[in-house]
């Protein structure tokens, strides 16, 4: 490992917001965009356009309300300590019991892949007293919290060498599975790292946002669930032999295709923000191990997977949270090249900014004459824009404080990237559907000239507010680019309150031009 | 011989097995125990069929490239297939027939007949098929077991 990323470096970029706390804003404001398009944008626009506002009304309510308990609900069943037994899992338990009992070992063992195994409290007799007080050791030189003491769990069934944390911050526990305790009383040295890594999570708040990643993506699953087979209820009596009917059935499949797209985008990104909490709690246990730096490099390198495994896990986490990690190798490249610890992940709000665009120049919102409903997109955006400008401020303060990390994006790059993603709300491109139907006659012309007009249509006039808004986000661009000097003078607190400042003038100045433009 | 007695000698055994290597997993085998003993007393072949490596893998998990490399999967099954042919042999039907045979009586017997045992004698070509039967059924190779029956073998008295 490259000896540049010094504890002292280590201590700083600790100092620095969590990336994974800046990507998990994003992901929930993706998640409102999405939850947006999907429910209650469609059901407004066609309801109204239908006559029918209280339908659409109680159909939005609807969904609001049945998004919001599930979140709920999941969120705390995450929280919960010990974790609720799903009633699903009891059945999968008492089904595998049976295939053992009825001499049907393969089905057995093909069930069991699917189980949670149930967690209990590590006893404090015997061979556990002595790691129970290694845990608490360990726990203590690292620096942890004492009013927060997690309790230990163990999972007697689980012969892999794996640890987790459940609970809350206030409540936390860190489970061990038994593979990893008999690892204790041959190689503590080992065992010492995994629970370094733990310990990073209880000190990195890692626990509310996996469990909100998490309730978020689940909600946001059946609620689309639910809010589509009841559209397509309220469409069965408008199915007829006419030509609107092939129309509606072409709408449809495209409507859930690109939920399917959406809903790939939404689990591949929770997987990230899973990933990259994963990577900080590596760089906690690298910061807490001193000098130990032999024993960690042992820890997440133990053994590198075959290639065919790790294209296959990482095709696996585009539909699942199964198999979110960076490989070990990635992960120790990344302990290397602090550098790409601070340079913002500009494709993901970038790929949010192409979700933003395909919504707002959706025909369901130029239609009906319903042209303020993008309005509701705004609040959604909200949150991208500030995980955006919070990510863009951590990697100017980051870059100032590690003095010797070279490789860091131009600021006039970044200041320019944050203006156009603050200016995103306002750009929608007129006839989009209707032009990308036209690709499949291959007419791409259509589609370049499409996107001409609408940005000619956006050009500021003379005398238009627009001109304001051009002035003010070049004001925006340079004060973002003159913040690298004063981050090298300033404290991190003024410093993150300035960018806030800035964050807020841009939303400020986008949201007065939408208004003044669109309702 | 009832399947009882068979399981929890073949889990004392494995107890003893596991002290010549130090192998720190007596805290699994207790825990074991406590399911084959306990008042919902289920089969260890249950409890030995829920043990595994191949549970579905939990978001936020760290670890899951390290092998654990446990000794008690291979040799608990093993011990206690091999207590089973014991029983058969030299406890209900051979010389050592005792009046009331429990777990204990097994377990000391097998124990006894260790300590006693020539290098030649069949409860070590029988041991070694046990284990070697395991061993190929976790696909594991002859060196995995190898070194522990030569200890037990060359020194029986590790098992005292």
């Amino acid at each position: 490992m490259q000896a540049s990323l010094t504890k002292l470096d280590l201590g700083r970029l600790l100092q620095l917001p969590s990336e994974s706390q800046i990507h998990f804003v994003n992901f929930l404001g993706l998640a409102l965009m999405a939850w947006l398009y999907v429910t209650v944008i469609p059901a407004i626009a066609i309801l109204y356009g239908e006559n029918r506002p209280i339908a659409g009304t109680i159909f939005a309510l609807g969904s609001c309300l049945v998004f919001g308990l599930l979140i709920r609900r999941r969120y705390k069943e995450q929280l919960a300590l010990p974790p609720r037994k799903i009633f699903l899992q009891s059945i999968l338990q008492s089904t595998i019991r049976k295939a053992g009992r009825l001499k049907l070992p393969r089905l057995a063992r093909y069930l069991r892949r699917f189980q949670t195994p149930e967690m209990e409290v590590l006893s404090s007799q015997g061979k556990g007293a002595s790691f129970l007080e290694f845990f608490r050791q360990r726990f203590m030189s690292s620096g942890g919290d004492i009013d927060r003491f997690p309790a230990v769990y163990w999972v007697y069934q689980d012969l892999r060498c794996a640890a987790r944390v459940v609970g809350s911050r206030s409540r936390p526990a860190v489970v061990v599975s038994a593979g990893l305790l008999a690892k204790y009383f041959r190689d503590p040295g080992l065992v010492n790292i995994y629970l370094l890594h733990e310990f990073g999570h209880l000190a990195n708040h890692d626990l509310e946002i996996l469990a909100a990643t998490i309730a978020v993506l689940g909600a946001w699953r059946l609620t689309t669930l639910i809010v589509s087979l009841a559209a397509a209820l309220l469409l069965i009596p408008y199915i007829d032999s006419s030509i609107f009917t092939a129309l509606l059935l072409m709408v449809s499949t495209l409507w859930v295709l690109s939920l399917l797209v959406i809903w790939l985008f939404l689990a591949r990104y929770a997987g990230m923000v899973i990933s990259l909490r994963e990577l900080y709690a590596d760089v906690q246990a690298l910061f807490a191990c001193g000098e130990e730096r032999a024993a960690f490099v042992r820890a997440i390198g133990a053994s590198v997977r075959p290639a065919r495994k790790v294209w296959l896990g990482k095709l696996r986490s585009l539909t699942s949270l199964r198999l979110v990690h960076l490989s070990p190798g990635e992960r120790l490249d990344f302990m290397a090249r602090p550098a790409a610890l601070l340079e913002p992940k500009t494709s993901y709000f970038i790929l949010t900014a192409l979700l933003l665009l395909a919504i707002q120049s959706s025909p369901f919102l130029a239609g009906y004459g319903h042209n303020g409903l993008r309005l509701s997109l705004l609040f959604p955006w909200i949150l991208t824009a500030f995980a955006y400008t919070a990510n863009v401020s951590r990697s100017l303060l980051g870059f100032a404080k590690l003095h010797n990390v070279a490789g860091s994006t131009p600021r006039w790059r970044l200041g320019l990237y944050c203006t156009l993603i603050l200016l995103l709300p306002v750009l929608s491109i007129r006839e989009l559907y209707q032009t990308l139907i036209l690709l499949g006659s291959g007419d791409w012309g259509a589609l370049g000239s499409t996107v001409v007009e609408s940005l000619k249509g956006m050009a500021p006039k003379p005398g238009d507010l627009s001109v304001l808004l051009l002035i003010g986000c070049v004001v925006l661009a340079l004060t973002l680019g003159g913040r690298l000097a004063v981050a090298q003078s300033e404290s991190p607190h003024r410093f993150h309150r300035q960018m806030l400042w800035i964050w807020g003038a841009g939303l400020g100045i986008e949201t007065i031009f939408f208004i003044y433009h669109e309702v | 011989m009832k399947q009882l007695d068979i399981d929890l000698a073949a889990i004392d055994l494995t107890e003893k097995f596991l002290r010549i290597e130090s192998s720190g997993e007596e805290i699994l085998l207790d825990r074991i125990r406590a399911e084959v003993a306990g008042g919902d007393s289920r089969p260890l072949d249950e409890v030995l069929d829920e043990l595994g490596s191949d549970f579905r893998e939990q978001p936020g998990e760290f670890g899951l490239d390290q092998a654990a490399t446990l000794l008690l999967p291979l040799v608990l099954p093993a011990l206690q297939a091999f207590a089973k042919i014991f029983a058969k042999k030299f406890v209900e039907k051979g010389a050592e027939k005792v009046a009331e045979s429990s777990y204990s009586t097994l377990r000391d017997s097998v124990v006894q007949r260790f300590s006693h045992a020539g290098k030649s004698d069949e409860v070590w070509t029988d041991l070694e098929a046990s284990f070697a039967r395991r061993a190929k059924e976790l696909k594991l190779p002859e060196a995995s077991y190898r070194d522990l029956l030569a200890s037990v073998r060359d020194k029986p008295s590790l098992l005292l």
